[in-house]
This record gives C-alpha cells, structure tokens and sequence, in this order.
C-alpha cells in the first residue's frame, strides 16, 4: 500500500499512482493540441442556430460527440448541433457598434478572387460585442467573397451587423431534424441538472419552527 | 469555482510592457471600455491586457479542473440516487468550466495544452482551497454550497468585466453554478436538520473548511498603480475584500439559521459600518500552502499528471489522425 | 408469466445499469481528454438514471423504494453479469466496454419498446434514444482509435480478448427465460445475441478488429444468479458507504 499514492477517494486508489511522484514534473510533449472545431446550437426548432463554443477533436464526427455533451445537455429541449472547423469559417473585420460592416462590403472584394462551381454557404452575424454569432441563413455562391457580397443583398437588416462569418455548407456537421430528434428526448427530464429541482425552504422552516418551540 | 488571491502579477515589468504601447490606440482602447463595450479577440489590446488576461482566465480554468478532485471523491460514495446523479452532474460542470474558460484563454493566443502543461509541471497555480481534502459527505456538501457560493460572488463580479469570450464563459458557468449553490444548500439543509449524527458531521465539516473558506477570497487589496490600471480596464471587477464582505454578507446568516456555528468568536457584523468583523485569517498558513505544502497539493498534481500520462495514448493515437491540419484559436 | 419471472429480467436490467453507470463515473475528472471526460459522465448519468427507471417499475411491482434496493443489498443479491463489475481497467478497457454493453442494450430497448406490457414498453422508447447517441459514442470511437497507430489498434484488439467471455455472460439466460419468450415480452437473451454478433462485426470490420471464432470464447456466467467476481462487494459497500451509515435517514 505504501508504494501507491493513499487518497481519501477509493476511485484514485484504484488507479495506483505511484506515492513519490518528485517535485519536479516533466514538461509534457506539446504535440497533442487537436484542431479547432466551433459548435452551433440549435435550442428548438425554428430557432437560429446560435454559437456556444468551440471543442477540441481530433476529426468532425468525434467533434459533434464532444459539443453534443458539453454544448446541449441541458435546457428543455435541443433539436441540432452543427459542428465546423475553425480553419473552414471566414470571418470578416469587426466594426464599432454603431457601424454596418454591410456598408463596407462592395462588389470590389470578388475582384481577383478565383471562383470555382456555385455551392451553398452560410451565413452568422454579430449584432453586439459580448454577444453571440447567430445563424440567418444560406446562399448559394462561387467562391466566400460572393458569398459575403450575396449576403449584403440578402441579409443586411436595419440592426447595424457588426461581424460576419462564412463558410461552405458542406464543410458542416449538421446533426439535427427527425432521424436525431430522439437522442434529446430526455433532456427535459434531467431535472437533476437544474436549480430548481432542489427546494428545501419548508425544511428550514419547520426546522427554525422546532428550534423556537 | 474560483477565488481571489494570487492572481495578479505585480511585478515592475508590468510597468515595462505598458510603456511602449501606442497612445491612441490605448486611447481608443480605453474609451471602448469606458463606454461599457466589450473587447473581442481581433480588436487591438495593450500587452499587458492580454497576459494578465491570460493568467487570470487560466488560473480559474486550472481551479475547475482540480476542483473537480475533492468533490468528485464523493461520487461513487453519494448517499441515494438523488445525490449521486446530482453529484455527477455537479463534478461533470466543473470540468465542462475549464473547457470553456481554456477556451476563452485560447482566444488570447495560448493553445490548451501549453496552460495544462503549466499546470501539471506546476509553473501555473489554481485555487488555493482545493488543496485541502473532503473527509467525509458532509466536507463535500460544504463545497458544493460555500465554495460555489463563494465563486459565483467573484464570477458575477468578473461576468461584468471587459472581455468578451471571458464574459461569455463565464455568463454560461453562473447559470450552471446556480445548480451546484442550490444542490449544495439543499445537502447541508438535509444535514444540519436531520439525524444528531447528520448534524455533528455538517458541524465538523463547517469547522474544517472555515478557514479555507477566509483564504479562499485572497489577502486584502492593496491598491497599487498596477491594480488601478486592471480595474480600470476592468479586468478585476472587485476587490477580493469585496468579495469577501459580499460572501460573509450573504451567507454568514444562512449557515447561523440552519442552527450551525462557525468557528471564529470574532465574527460578526458591525452595525455602524454595515461591515463583517472577523479574527484576520492566518496569511501565513495560505502562503505555505499555495507555495506546496498544503494538506493535497501533492496528491492532487500527481492526479492530474496520472490522468495527462495515462490519457496520452489516446491523445497521440488521435493527433496522427489530423496530422495536417494546423491548430487555429477559437473565433471567439 | 408470473410476477417473479417479469422482476427477475427488470432486476437484472436495472443492476447492470447501475454498476456500469458507477463503474463509468470513475472516469469523471480524471479522463483522457477534456471533451471527452465530460462526454462519458454524461453516459454514467444516463445509465444511473436508467437504472433508476428500471428500480421504479419494480417498485411499481411490490419491491422497496430504489434507494433501498440498490443500496442496501448485498452483492450475490445483485443479478447484474460480471462483465460490469470488472474494474475500470484502462481507457482502452472501457471503451470496449462501454461499445459491447451498449450495442447490446441499444437492441434489448428496442425489443422491450415494443413489450406488452405498457409500463416497460414506455420506459425502454424513452431511453432509446439516449442509449442511440452511447452506441454512436462507441462506434466513432472505436473506428477512429483503432484505424489511428498500431499502439490504440493493438489496446483494443487486447482488451477485446479480455472483454469477450465476460461480454457474453451479458446474455446468460435467466431460469425464466422460457416463460418470458412465451409471454412475448421480448425474444429473449439468445435473440439479442445473435443480433448483437451481427452489428458488432460490422463495427470491427471497419475498425480492423478481429473477432475470434465465437465457439473458442467461453462465456463467464454466473452474475444473473448471484454469482460474481471479487470486484462487486467492495465496490457495492463503497456505492451505499454514506446511506448505510443511516439508511432511515433523509440525506
């Protein structure tokens, strides 16, 4: 017993970590940083997808695994999680709040650009700095730049956009509609995961009631 | 779940890295932040932002990974079902934190595993309090409910701060703590009103974890130049004298209602200053502990790095699969 | 069929359940990788959970409440198979674990949602779905492992060898078996294997696994009767340590 760490949790115990580990730690191999992916949400259906995060994996498939768990597993109800890699979205420069990052985008910005066959993008927003990407739709193009200039005509609104990423449909990871909606279906009753599961004020009460009796 | 303290470097190369930055993109800068708005990943930032950023968000991100261990002592021991989905759950989130706020950090422009490493070789701290072991159920329901209570004081604080990603981090991990604050207090209601047996363990646990729970807010303030410029960038939100009146404010009178003493005669609230009186925490026992002689400094590290070891099969299995493909910071 | 016959198979249900969803929670910070630490404590509280559905319809039946059930018994009273109750190992163990145990429940849901009988039939729909997203859990994981370097190829394939004898006790046929295929409740441990033999070669295949021929594996059975390895009693004493302190107590 005395050759393995002795700890208050029976789990660590099991796992036989060597008593003496030293003072000083190795540097670990800074080799496995896996690739970026950000993660979309969708909390019902109808509802845009909203962006809530990124996770590290090693490819898309094990990506939306990881963002399913850390991004929707609570709240009343998710009906879809995208998953892209970062290297795949373009992100457009940010403006000041009170600026339209629309009003600097003109049909210049396709010139030189190479295009390929037209295909789908989609298109996020920012309206405020603090908040979230929010999904407004897609559109077909020939290459990000006209995606971005398409986006302009489409989805310029009165509310100032303050930053816009794109990327290629295909490029997605979209786990969502009726083949998936059951893998949701319990959330709702993962009440153990909400504050409001946990009341105890009549406990307090009559407690205080007995002590003062 | 994350305190004060420690947190902040206030070296003379502080002054350094200020003293070549741009006057009108500070400027700019600055006013940005006076007018409430936040700073996202691409707009220009002084040095000094970004590194006392760093340190700060990977600090926490650290303390929810380690925070992880003395709770998760409790999980396949919880008393019923109730308990131990809630605790699960509970353990679950404080992992789910680190992510999120490794993710922040990355946004700053160090990758993840670069802070890990500097956990785990021990260059980077974490919260003091996690150094100090959960001996019975009730040490873990005194975590749950104070600690956490504790942490959100000082996350609502930081939830208001300049930093974009941060912010978004950190609006996520309060909602989530109010489940853990809420869980916590209802094991300790259970506790302190139920069996003498359940009684004399919540009593224990209160008089064990008092003193880390003074230590857990910091050392007081004092207020540099070099904190001035953090505040006025609104990178520290409170001071951690603050946070700590606003701690005793709230829940002193919780924990006395529940019939449980907390052992300091000392401690009590001074009408005429609306302030808490209390006997001055012993700084002398929190610097030996955050500096490695703590109850579970060692114990917890050497965790970590076993999980780090034997997890690193995986991790190089997994990295030869994307062999290629460059790591990128998260957008935001 | 008779009330036993219908308890036996629930008991054995939720108690695999139960120990497989403690067991997993081992892993909760303390995981290979951050995601994925967080990924397979949302499984052991799904199967927790599971395994309190499961301890509800019993005591629907006439059993006691589930906290007492589960934490108050002793373990040749447990009728889990022994397959759950081996120790964590390492990730490469339990990730075979977890796919085995999981193909084979996703197909034992699927035939009890369409059971007879109301109760069970509803409970096995609703959790479906959870256990869909564990199987899919399991299947990327073991595709992209296995086919990642020769080192996690070579873990899996061993810790397969291991995992295979106690995997097949999963499917020890109950002293009522007969009688509940009868009844028409489901068709039976046999049937699930069967079924399960046939979705797991196909992982394996892309993975590059190699399944050995199954009359060379020898099931380990036993747990269905109350018979079981020396893991269970101390992890049974660890999962009730704070109830059993005052079980009468409201914790």
């Amino acid at each position: 017993m005395s050759d393995f760490l002795n700890s208050l949790d029976p789990r660590i115990n099991r796992l036989n970590i060597p008593a003496e580990f030293g003072t000083t730690f190795p540097s670990k191999e800074n080799k496995d940083q896996f690739v970026t992916f950000e993660v979309f949400v969708q909390p019902k259906e109808n509802k845009p997808y909203q962006h809530e995060g990124i996770v590290h994996a090693p490819t898309i498939d094990m990506a939306f695994l990881f963002a399913k768990e850390q991004f929707s597993r609570r709240g009343m109800s998710c009906s879809g999680v995208w998953v892209v890699n970062t290297n795949n979205i373009k992100v457009s420069p940010i403006t000041e709040n009170n600026e339209d990052i629309y009003d600097f985008i003109h049909e210049e910005i396709m010139e030189g650009v190479e295009k390929g066959d037209s295909e789908k993008y989609e298109i996020f927003h920012l309206l405020k700095r603090g908040k979230q990407h929010s999904h407004v739709g897609s559109l077909e193009a020939t290459c990000y730049e006209e995606a971005l200039f398409k986006a302009k005509k489409q989805f310029q609104e009165e509310k100032s956009v303050l930053n816009i990423w794109v990327a290629k449909t295909e490029d997605f990871l979209k786990i969502e509609g009726d083949e998936f909606a059951d893998i949701w279906e319990t959330l709702p009753e993962k009440k153990y995961r909400d504050a409001m599961d946990y009341k105890a004020t009549d406990k307090i009460k009559k407690f205080k009631a007995e002590q003062n009796a | 779940m994350y305190g004060g303290g420690q947190v902040f470097e206030s070296s003379s190369v502080n002054n350094e890295l200020l003293k070549d930055e741009d006057p009108q993109k500070l400027a700019e800068f600055e006013a940005r932040i006076a007018r409430g708005e936040k700073i996202e990943p691409n707009d220009w930032m002084p040095k000094l932002y970004r590194k006392q950023l760093i340190r700060m968000i990977e600090q926490h991100a650290h303390s929810e990974i380690i925070g992880a261990l003395p709770e998760g002592t409790w999980i396949t021991r919880a008393p019923g079902f109730k308990r131990k989905l809630a605790l699960m759950a509970k353990v679950q989130d404080e992992v789910g934190h680190a992510q999120l706020l490794y993710g922040a950090a990355e946004t700053l422009g160090k990758n993840r595993e670069q802070m890990i490493e500097d956990l785990i070789t021990g260059k980077s701290k974490y919260s003091n309090i996690f150094n100090y072991p959960t001996f019975t159920w009730a040490d873990s329901c005194f975590i749950s409910w104070l600690v956490d209570a504790g942490a959100i004081v000082n996350q609502l604080a930081n939830a208001r701060g300049s930093y974009g990603p941060y912010c978004r981090a950190l609006d996520r991990i309060c909602a989530e703590e109010s489940f853990h604050l809420k869980y916590g207090h209802h094991c300790v209601i259970h506790l302190a009103t139920g069996t003498p047996k359940q009684r004399e363990m919540m009593q224990e646990a209160v008089n064990r974890w008092w003193a880390p729970m003074m230590h857990f807010f910091g050392p007081s303030d004092k207020m540099s130049t070099h904190t001035q410029i953090l505040t006025k960038w609104k990178v520290k939100m409170a001071t951690n004298d603050e946070c700590r009146q606003q701690f005793l404010d709230m829940y002193v009178p919780k924990i006395w209602e529940l019939g449980l003493t907390i052992p300091d005669e000392n401690l009590k609230k001074n009408s005429e200053t609306g302030e808490w009186e209390f006997t001055e925490p012993d700084w002398e026992e929190f610097k030996r502990v955050i500096n490695g002689d703590g109850p579970c400094n060692k114990e917890r590290l050497a965790v970590r790095r076993t999980a780090e070891e034997r997890g690193a099969w995986v991790r190089r299995a997994l990295t030869a699969k994307t062999k290629g493909e460059e790591y990128v910071a998260p957008l935001a | 069929m008779t009330e036993e016959a219908l308890k036996d198979l629930l008991y054995k249900i939720a108690d695999d359940l139960l120990i497989l969803g403690h067991r997993n929670s081992e892993w909760t910070g303390v995981g290979p990788l951050l995601e994925e630490d967080i990924a397979f404590s949302s499984m052991a509280q799904d199967k927790v959970g599971q395994s309190l559905a499961f301890y509800n319809l019993l005591h629907e039946l006439g059993e006691q409440d589930p906290d007492t059930v589960a934490f108050t018994r002793n373990a040749d009273q447990f009728h889990n198979s022994q397959f759950v109750e081996l120790p964590i190992g390492e990730y490469d163990f339990s990730l075979i674990r977890h796919f085995l145990f999981d193909h084979a429940d996703y197909i034992r849901f699927s035939m009890l949602a369409e059971c007879p009988i109301e109760e069970v039939a509803q409970v096995a729909k609703k959790l479906k779905g959870e256990i869909k997203y564990h199987v899919m859990h399991a299947n990327t994981w073991i595709k992209q492992l296995a086919t990642a370097n020769e080192e996690a190829h070579d873990r899996l394939q061993n810790s397969l060898n291991e995992a295979l004898p106690y995997a097949l006790g999963m499917f020890e046929p109950s002293k009522f078996e007969n009688e509940i295929i009868e009844a028409g409740v489901y068709p039976g441990e046999k049937a699930i294997e069967e079924q399960w033999k046939e979705n797991i070669v196909i992982v394996f295949e892309q993975a590059g696994l190699k399944l050995p021929d199954w009359d060379t594996v020898k099931p380990v059975y036993g747990g269905r009767y109350g018979k079981h390895t020396e893991h269970l009693q101390p992890l049974v004493e660890e999962m009730s340590e704070v109830f059993r302190v005052d079980p009468t107590a409201d914790w």
